[in-house]
């Protein structure tokens, strides 16, 4: 129980600490930025969805991004509304969606709704900005944080927390950053 | 190949079969829970399913323990089944859309009491479906009852009331004697007055000089005692004239009376159509309001109006032009089975429902409903409900070749009413609803029709007991007996008229027996009158032709005495007495 309201914060820690990469960091946060603008109840969400758990990026990135994202998504249904209809409403295009839409799992994927739509063109604008963002924040301030927080026992209690086996290398790879900076 | 967690993806897949396979429980309680509210909300009631089994696999979704709650009886079961079991569409699922290929619906049941409340909480009643049954109008007035009505006033009337021959045979009867009476009284006074002149006359010849006054008068008076034979002569010779005109004015007389008894024999017919309706409305008012509240029920579910799908929470759905357009629900075909209880009769029923779908424009076929009962109530019922076009076109057929018809009391009371046994008939019933417009045709032919009861007839058994005989007899012997009923007018406002050859059977009857129980008593009255024609025209025949004959011999007699006094008159005859009577004076004596 404790582990589940936990878990949130163990997930940033993890996030700072962990042994992944920036650019996987920006990734993941990219990637769960495109999902978060999405309404969720369509193919499209679901396939990012299972990708950013598929890649190997990281995913307490990816499922903050995607909560902050989702926040903010209903300031922006305007916008994307407009956006999508615009792009739904193209002449030229109108035989190839009715055309994807008559394929099996056409409806399901949600191309036909201007949210849908919209989000995607959104998110996929920002995806990039995204992803340079957090990488450049990461290499700039996650060496300074790692520092302060290994400070903390909380911290290397919630690391302990952990007690399932593909964790074991993660505390490996922490402890010897630890041990690096206590060195 | 790297950039993928195996680690992390072999295991979830692993996973996620495993979970389609677990999944056929889950999606059993989505089925479930998905038919009891959407199923609901389309009814206006509460639709109640006991539990749900589905299989992704084979595409299948099975509920058990049905309950559909009445809207206007929400402590009853519309329907109820024991189990539903669909064939899915793959394919049509991938597009978001149900489309059932097969279905089998078993235990069917119309009815049913229920155990809690099948009102929803917020239920709006405006959208509850059917409504009472609609009262039809029946076109019939109390025609037979007017006819009855008609029939014993006839009977009872004075039927001799504006006969002409008894007054005039009274009157003849009565002025004859009186005639002859005062003809002879006249005659009588003349042979006295005849006899007093000769008296007088012969009195004064036997004394000339006495009866010289007498003598000279005589003439005169024998000249008015002349005039008064001849004038009595001249009416006695008129009788034989006023006989002869006395015979027409009875022959016009007679004529017109037995025109005038031909008249009050000949009785009205009863007019058939009127009476099948005033003897059957009663009958068929109910099943046709209950039939025409079926129609109605069965407008208002299948509406033509698609059930509106639920806008997205963000954004809108764009419809691209030239999608392929179908219904997001569709039942391909669906057997029902079941039974049922009518009037008291259990039933077996098997049908099947096709074209059933949330949205029949898209959908081109008509919504088609057939199924046949056996056991009680034999019938098979044909539906089919298209909302294809702009206006919908709904047709019921029911046909029977054996129709139990329980023993009927027609007509009502008071009047003319009939009691039938139980029998079967043939029965077509083909009702249209086209838009508002109502219209149909129901034939009924009942294989024999035995009446039990009589004609009720207040103030008159016997002819009532007379009348109910000629009908029973009449419709033993008919051979055909279909009764039509025509439907018509619109939904709200439903009117209907029967034609019935049991009808047209019963009229003809009645008229007929009416028309003999007058005819015998106008003849029994004619009769009367003839005799006593036959008894008094003789007399005055008599009467008339004796009087001539008398007064004539007694106005010969007259005549006879006024020529012997005319000789007695005579002026020689008076100058030789008076000679003689000088001659004797001058002479003298020797």
């Amino acid at each position: 129980m404790i582990a589940v309201l936990l878990s949130p914060v163990r997930q940033l820690v993890e996030l700072m600490l962990g042994h992944e990469s920036d650019r996987q960091i920006a990734a993941g946060a990219a990637i769960g930025a495109i999902v978060g603008l999405l309404p969720k109840d369509n193919l499209i969400a679901a396939s990012l969805l299972f990708l950013l758990f598929s890649l190997r990026v990281n995913r307490s990135a990816g499922l903050m991004s995607l909560a902050v994202f989702a926040a903010l998504s209903p300031l922006a249904d305007g916008l994307m509304h407009r956006l999508g209809s615009r792009v739904l409403a193209i002449e030229s295009m109108q035989p190839h969606y009715a055309w994807l839409y008559d394929q099996p799992l056409g409806p399901w994927i949600g191309f036909n709704n201007t949210v849908v739509v919209g989000a995607l063109l959104v998110g996929l604008y920002i995806a990039y900005p995204v992803f340079a963002i957090v990488e450049l924040a990461c290499a700039r301030l996650r060496p300074t944080i790692v520092k302060r927080l290994q400070r903390f026992r909380m911290v290397r209690w919630l690391f302990g927390s952990r007690i399932a086996g593909g964790l074991v290398g993660s505390a490996a790879g922490i402890t010897g950053v630890m041990g690096d900076q206590q060195a | 190949m790297r950039i993928f967690r195996w680690g992390y993806l072999v295991p979830r897949i692993a996973l996620l079969a495993v979970a389609l396979l677990v999944s056929e429980l889950g999606l059993g309680y989505v089925a479930h829970w998905s038919l009891e509210q959407t199923g609901s909300s389309a009814i206006g009631a509460r639709v109640d399913v006991a539990e749900g089994k589905a299989s992704l696999l084979n595409a299948r979704l099975e509920l058990t323990g049905i309950q559909v709650t009445d809207p206007r009886a929400t402590w009853s079961n519309l329907l109820e089944a024991d189990s539903l079991e669909l064939k899915l569409d793959p394919a049509a699922a991938l597009r978001k859309k149900l489309v059932v290929e097969h279905g089998v619906l078993r235990g069917v049941r119309l009815g049913g009491e229920r155990d809690s409340d099948g009102a929803l909480p917020d239920a709006d009643a405006s959208v509850a479906i059917g409504g009472l049954a609609p009262q039809l109008s029946n076109a019939a007035s109390g025609v037979a009852q007017q006819w009855l009505s008609d029939l014993r006033q006839r009977l009872s009337a004075d039927a001799t009331a504006g006969l002409k021959t008894p007054p005039l045979l009274e009157r003849l009867e009565r002025e004859w004697p009186d005639r002859a009476q005062e003809l002879r009284g006249s005659a009588a006074e003349l042979q006295a007055m005849v006899a007093t002149l000769e008296a007088d006359v012969r009195e004064a010849k036997n004394n000339p000089l006495r009866g010289l006054e007498t003598l000279q008068q005589a003439p005169a008076r024998l000249a008015q005692l002349r005039s008064e034979a001849a004038q009595l002569r001249a009416a006695v010779a008129g009788l034989p004239a006023q006989a002869a005109a006395d015979r027409r004015r009875i022959a016009e007389a007679r004529q017109h009376d037995e025109r005038l008894l031909r008249e009050r024999v000949s009785v009205d017919s009863l007019d058939a159509e009127s009476l099948g309706a005033a003897l059957l409305g009663d009958s068929f008012g109910e099943p046709l309001g209950q039939l025409v509240g079926l129609l109605l029920r069965l407008r208002e579910a299948t509406s033509d109006e698609p059930i509106a799908e639920s806008q997205p929470a963000r954004g809108v759905d764009v419809l691209f032009p030239g999608t392929r357009q179908t219904p997001a629900l569709l039942v391909k075909r669906l057997e029902i089975l079941g039974s049922g209880r009518i009037s008291g009769r259990p039933f077996e029923l098997a049908g099947h429902l096709t074209g059933l779908t949330s949205d029949p424009k898209l959908h081109t076929e008509p919504m088609r409903l057939a199924f046949t009962t056996t056991g009680g109530l034999p019938l098979e019922v044909q539906a089919t409900l298209d909302r294809s076009g702009e206006t919908p076109h709904d047709v019921l057929v029911v046909t029977s070749e054996a129709l139990p018809i329980p023993a009927l009391r027609l007509g009502d009371t008071g009047g003319m009413r009939f009691a039938t046994d139980p029998t079967t008939a043939a029965l077509r019933c083909e009702t249209t609803l086209t838009g508002d417009a109502l219209s149909g045709h129901i034939s009924i032919t009942p294989k024999t029709l035995q009446v039990r009861h009589a004609v009720e007839l207040a103030g008159d058994a016997r002819l009532g007991s007379t009348l109910a005989a000629s009908v029973a007899r009449s419709l033993s012997e008919a051979a055909d007996l279909e009764t039509r009923v025509i439907l018509g007018g619109e939904v709200s406002a439903p009117t209907y008229t029967i034609e019935s050859r049991a009808g047209a059977v019963i009229a003809a009857a009645l008229r007929d027996a009416g028309t003999a129980s007058v005819t015998a008593r106008a003849e029994q009255l004619l009769s009367k009158h003839q005799e006593a024609l036959a008894a008094k025209l003789p007399k005055i025949e008599a009467s008339m032709t004796g009087v001539v004959e008398q007064l004539n011999a007694e106005v010969a007699t007259q005549l006879q005495g006024l020529d012997r006094l005319a000789e007695l008159t005579k002026p020689g005859g008076i100058g030789r007495g008076l000679m003689n009577l000088g001659s004797r004076a001058l002479t003298p004596p020797r």
